[in-house]
């Protein structure tokens, strides 16, 4: 954090402070981007959807009325009602207790996937920005033939050779999206090594590798954590649909792609046991989505608008 | 400008290479005896079958050799036989590709309409109901699941309705719900980025200039301020169409619409190697294909881009 800054948009500028004391309390970057944060009531809302799924995640055995895989064929097919909230499905299993404990397998998903993306793309971005050359050329060859399959499909083709599970569909999610982190990162490193802040610390003697991680990385790393946001809901998203199609989660486990899949056949009659998962499934990726805006445009107001 | 669609070709090249190298090693990586898979749950070959098949297969060939066998056969027409009903590859391809081409075409349509129509109308009527309104489902369009809005788009307008068929192919009918749930899609980013791109168009100088003169609010929305704005949007329009490519697949899939993309899944469920391989390698190369025209269409309508 070098450039420290003095808000013109400061939420007390109504105050009959005069300008001599406003310089004086100028506001790290750390709480001007935290107030504007706060400020966006959608970004607020979605912070509070992924409390609740963080709460369920960790609390979800707790929390949940029954056991998710318990089979009950007696309870088949159970309208949603107070027993029964979210009804009950093809195996009498209650749909709530099944989507709370979905909520943990989400975040996992979502964390782990983007942790993979994230970490090697930043890695390979942070690497072939700085240092250029073959390695940078190397890299961005095969980050353009990555990007040449269109959204799903690398995915696609590598749970298909890996074989139908969730932790494949974790690791095809999360090197599929290492492109995005790897040309965002390598974006940020080419501007950022220009800077003068770079040069006087280098003419001070500083290594490569101190620069890279003590001065590049820490003011690259912002773009990125918004990224992360917008890709758990990508990867979440992207993991539903693979296990939709059954190559992810298998069953009785209570994957929300998985039994909105399940859920399908039913459809006509029994419309709850798809139509639950799939509101969990939008209600976080939601979250996740408005959270990242709200990100981007707390750390970045100058956007489109 | 001629120059600039050289350039692109030739930059392809080696893309083309590198999708067609990937899609060949990772078919390579499936871990397991191909020809085991291949014969399934028969009764277990003998070895002189084995050995037959191998070298009828070229899996005894060195693997750059075998790389070059796959180039010369596609590029042949050839893509190798589906595991499961033991038809060309290329065959069970040409016949589901239409139905696709049909579907994406389809829903970029209404992505567009949708979209760019809910973007202009945001940003003409900043700050209003409409704006706040159609944001907000914008961000919901991105946030729900494709295949859940297929399954309720189902629910509603085949089951409840009975306004259009649940699935299949064959007529006009059956093109309308697929291609209205990835439109919606689609026109979800659509509308957000249209909104930012005109709201940018809006606040430049020369539409000042054309307000000042008196030119009607009308024609400076349409003439002026949608024609730059167009330029983002055609940025992004080979990303929306690349969307839809791979969204279809799940789509026709919730359909059962007999297209590229079902085909896909179907092999992907029953380990039909050959069939995943020749449908993920045609629709890169679609994409690789659509990237080009847009890149190229980018360069001429906006006339800041030169030979860069």
């Amino acid at each position: 954090m070098v450039e420290v800054t003095t808000s013109s948009v400061s939420p007390l500028s109504n105050s009959p402070l005069s300008r001599f004391e406003k310089n004086r309390q100028a506001r790290s970057q750390r709480q001007i981007f935290l107030q504007r944060l706060r400020a966006n009531r959608l970004a607020v809302v979605g912070a509070v959807i992924i409390g609740i799924l963080i709460f369920f995640a960790i609390f979800g055995p707790l929390v949940a009325p029954e056991n998710p895989i318990a089979m009950n064929l007696v309870n088949q097919f159970q309208p949603p009602s107070l027993a029964h909230p979210f009804g009950t499905d093809d195996f009498g299993r209650d749909i709530l207790s099944r989507v709370i404990y979905g909520a943990r397998l989400s975040l996992e998903v979502g964390i782990v996937a983007v942790v993979i993306s994230g970490v090697i793309g930043s890695v390979v971005g942070l690497v072939a920005g700085y240092f250029g050359g073959w390695v940078d050329m190397v890299s961005q060859r095969i980050i353009d033939v990555m990007l040449a399959f269109p959204g799903l499909l690398l995915a696609l083709a590598i749970v298909a050779v890996l074989g139908p599970s969730l932790i494949n569909v974790i690791i095809a999610v999360g090197i599929g999206s290492i492109p995005g982190y790897a040309r965002l990162m390598r974006g940020e490193v080419l501007s950022l090594r220009e800077k003068e802040y770079v040069e006087a610390v280098r003419a001070v003697g500083a290594t490569d590798r101190r620069i890279l991680f003590h001065h590049i990385l820490p003011n690259a790393l912002s773009p990125i954590i918004v990224l992360a946001s917008l890709g758990i809901a990508g990867a979440i998203l992207s993991a539903a649909a693979l296990s939709f199609i059954g190559m992810g989660a298998q069953p009785p486990s209570p994957e929300w792609g998985a039994m909105l899949s399940a859920g399908r056949q039913y459809l006509r009659d029994d419309w709850w046991i798809a139509t639950f998962p799939g509101i969990a499934i939008s209600l976080t990726v939601l979250g996740f989505n408005v959270l990242g805006d709200g990100l981007r445009d707390a750390l970045d107001p100058q956007g489109m608008e | 400008m001629l120059r600039y669609v050289l350039y692109r070709l030739l930059a392809s090249i080696p893309v083309i290479i590198g999708v067609t190298l990937l899609v060949f090693l990772l078919v390579r990586l499936v871990p397991g005896d191909p020809i085991q898979i291949m014969f399934g749950n028969q009764s277990k070959p003998s070895p002189e079958q084995v050995a037959k098949m191998r070298h009828q297969l070229g899996l005894d060939l060195p693997i750059y050799e075998q790389y070059g066998k796959f180039m010369w056969d596609a590029v042949h027409g050839n893509l190798g036989v589906s595991y499961r009903s033991q038809q060309p590859v290329a065959t069970e391809i040409v016949q589901a590709l239409p139905n696709t081409i049909k579907l994406t075409v389809a829903s970029l349509i209404f992505a567009m309409i949708l979209g760019v129509g809910a973007g202009i109308l945001s940003a003409t009527f900043k700050g209003s109901i409409i704006d706040t309104l159609s944001m907000l489902i914008a961000i919901l369009g991105v946030s729900i699941p494709g295949f859940w809005l297929g399954l309720m788009v189902i629910l509603l307008f085949a089951v409840h309705l009975g306004w259009f068929p649940a699935s299949g192919a064959g007529s006009f009918k059956n093109l309308i719900l697929p291609a209205f749930t990835l439109g919606v899609l689609a026109s979800a980013i659509l509308a957000r980025i249209t909104r930012a791109a005109m709201l940018d168009a809006l606040n430049q100088d020369y539409v000042r200039t054309a307000r000042a003169k008196g030119v009607s609010a009308f024609f400076v929305v349409v003439r002026h301020a949608l024609r730059n704005a167009l330029i983002p949007i055609v940025t992004i329009l080979g990303l929306q169409v690349g969307g839809l490519l791979s969204g279809a697949f799940i789509i026709e899939s919730v359909f059962a619409y007999p297209g590229v993309g079902l085909l896909a899944v179907t092999a992907l469920q029953t380990r039909d190697f050959p069939i995943i391989q020749g449908d993920v390698l045609l629709v890169a190369l679609i994409y690789v294909f659509v990237n080009l025209i847009v890149d190229v269409l980018y360069a001429s309508i906006d006339p800041r881009v030169s030979y860069h």
